[in-house]
């Protein structure tokens, strides 16, 4: 047998016993309830309009809870990828691996495809819910969900392979978690000062704040790139636009961000190493 | 089996291990000795592949790694000191998940036959964080021969057990080597190594400064060996007579027993009992008093000599 074959037999091993912890853990179906709960919240909104007005126009209505379920799922995923691979390096199981026939990419791509997995599973489980509350409401389904679903894989694909990476960074779970909110929250609030920022008024601004905001935009526009959050949002924006060409690019953009974040976290792991601290 | 070529490996400032150059032969064990911060552990990582050396060579199995890294891989089995388990798995469920990474072909009868090897097959169902540090340890070893390696490479296999865990291991482990299998151990219990090594490599601060079987060791640190005489009526005259003989070093008398001191270059025993006869006094006991791998090491980590020629050093 060559490289390849024995690389995917531990692959299929390591992702054989994650997902045995997975299934038997708490965690997937913690998120799977949240998912549905937030969802239910909107579906209940939908219903009291139609209770308050007798009608209620809208082309997808199943595509708003939807969006907010693959957040949550999505938000999951990266928390799990965040403390895969510094939870076995804390406890020492990593080094163990790799007395066999374990190396760098054959544990990430079996940590990553878990994950995608485990992300899978829950989107399962929030299907199911949706089918169930789009027959007790009758608000129907459409194609759409079926669009946002096969998207949401790549973004979750994104949040995986960045969530890996910090993961890959950090020894301690407690880091990893710390450090995955850190940046997470820079990143949320880094868009939300873009948004500020657009909503300004030139005309009200001096002319070197002017030529400062110019350049923070900039740099803000390429900071976001780095951001897993960004490919979420602007594919589910995809979706509510119904553009099909900014649905591809953001496709594309997210499997291209998943390969070179997943390439980094090799790097990465190989740089701080796979022995308990 | 395994044979490393200069091998250097620095951490920042610290030299953790310079210019090693071991060899282990197939079917051997090989104990690895040194004192704590040696190098003993960084070395082992460096042949696992775990950690990158500074600069040399590491072959096993004649070949380089990374040439064939599972292939490698799924002929080595490792027990290192703490097993670091799946604590929320069962052994069954342990084992049988390394069953699946290393290819193991009929994994139920190989964990049941290995399982009933070290008396854990009746707790096979109980989580791992219920065992005990000993039968942590024992399933440390079937993890390690689930996938029959040509390859042991132990590192402090004994640390920590009891001595019916001692004996429990070092029976595994010379089963193991009857079976074919090549033993690399580090330990820092001696007596263990002493006890059932073939050969030993010691390393201090890094280099190794012997490489031999244990016999050979000792006559290089000593150039002389003590031999104890229990002799009946020994007169003076044939004593000092035995003192004047070409290979006898001296001779001195220590609580009714006489103590000769003769040259390390061979065994002089029979010498000294055809003297002794012919002197017609009556030898009751010779023994002669061995230097053991404790003093051995301390001799040579305390007073950091090598016992390689420069020429085997390579200089």
């Amino acid at each position: 047998m060559n490289s390849f074959v024995y690389r995917l037999h531990s692959i299929k091993a390591i992702i054989k016993r994650e997902a045995r912890s997975s299934f038997f853990g708490l965690g997937l179906y913690i998120a799977a309830t949240i998912a549905c709960f937030v969802a239910s919240f909107i579906f209940n909104s939908y219903i009291n309009t139609v209770q308050g007005n007798n009608i209620m126009v809208m082309a997808s209505p199943l595509n708003n809870p939807l969006f907010y379920a693959v957040i949550v799922a999505a938000l999951y995923t990266a928390i799990s990828s965040s403390t895969a691979l510094s939870r076995e390096k804390d406890k020492g199981t990593l080094e163990v691996l790799f007395y066999g026939p374990v190396d760098y990419a054959s544990i990430i791509l079996a940590k990553f495809l878990e994950d995608i997995i485990s992300f899978l599973i829950v989107m399962l489980l929030v299907t199911l819910f949706f089918v169930y509350a789009a027959v007790t409401t009758n608000l129907g389904f459409s194609i759409t969900y079926l669009y946002t679903v096969f998207l949401a894989i790549f973004l979750a694909a994104s949040m995986s392979s960045f969530g890996l990476w910090l993961s890959a960074l950090t020894t301690k779970i407690r880091t990893s978690i710390l450090l995955f909110i850190l940046i997470m929250g820079g990143f949320l609030g880094l868009q939300f000062l873009e948004e500020y920022i657009l909503t300004l008024k030139p005309e009200n601004l001096s002319l070197s704040m002017i030529y400062i905001m110019g350049v923070l935009s900039n740099i803000l526009r390429i900071i976001k790139w780095a951001s897993p959050f960004s490919y979420l949002t602007n594919g589910i924006s995809a979706v509510a636009l119904g553009s099909t060409s900014l649905y591809l690019e953001n496709m594309l953009g997210s499997l291209a961000y998943t390969v070179l974040l997943l390439v980094l976290t090799v790097y990465t792991l190989k740089w701080k190493g796979v022995r308990k601290p | 089996m395994i044979r490393t070529e200069h091998l250097y490996k620095k951490y920042e400032s610290i030299e953790a291990v310079k210019d090693l150059n071991l060899s282990v032969e197939p079917g051997e064990i090989y104990g690895f000795l040194g004192p704590n911060g040696a190098g003993k552990t960084t070395t082992i990582m460096m042949i696992l592949g775990i950690i990158k050396p500074t600069r040399g060579k590491i072959l096993i199995f004649d070949k380089d790694l990374y040439s064939d890294y599972f292939g490698i891989k799924r002929k080595i089995g490792v027990v290192s000191e703490t097993q670091y388990l799946y604590e929320d798995m069962t052994a069954y469920e342990y084992l049988s998940f390394f069953c699946d990474l290393y290819g193991v072909e009929n994994k139920e009868k190989k964990i049941e036959e290995l399982l009933h090897r070290v008396n854990l097959y009746e707790r096979k169902d109980d989580l791992l964080g219920h065992y005990s540090r000993g039968m942590q340890q024992k399933i440390g070893f079937v993890r390690a021969l689930l996938m029959d390696p040509q390859l042991l490479i132990l590192d402090e296999p004994v640390s920590g057990l009891d001595p019916t865990g001692i004996r429990e291991i070092r029976d595994l482990i010379l089963e193991e080597n009857k079976l074919g299998r090549t033993v690399f151990m580090s330990s820092h219990i001696l007596s263990e190594v002493e006890r059932i090594s073939h050969r030993v490599g010691i390393l201090n601060k890094g280099m190794l400064v012997a490489e031999d079987t244990m016999d050979n060791i000792k006559k290089k640190l000593s150039s002389e060996v003590e031999i104890e005489l229990e002799v009946e009526d020994f007169d003076v005259e044939s004593q000092k007579r035995l003192e004047g003989l070409p290979f006898v070093n001296s001779l001195t008398k220590e609580d009714g027993k006489f103590l000769v001191r003769v040259k390390a270059d061979k065994d002089y025993r029979n010498e000294l009992v055809n003297f002794i006869s012919s002197s017609g006094a009556h030898l009751k006991e010779i023994k002669r008093r061995e230097m053991s791998l404790e003093e051995a090491f301390l001799t040579i980590t305390e007073k950091n000599i090598s016992l390689f020629s420069k020429e085997e050093a390579g200089e």
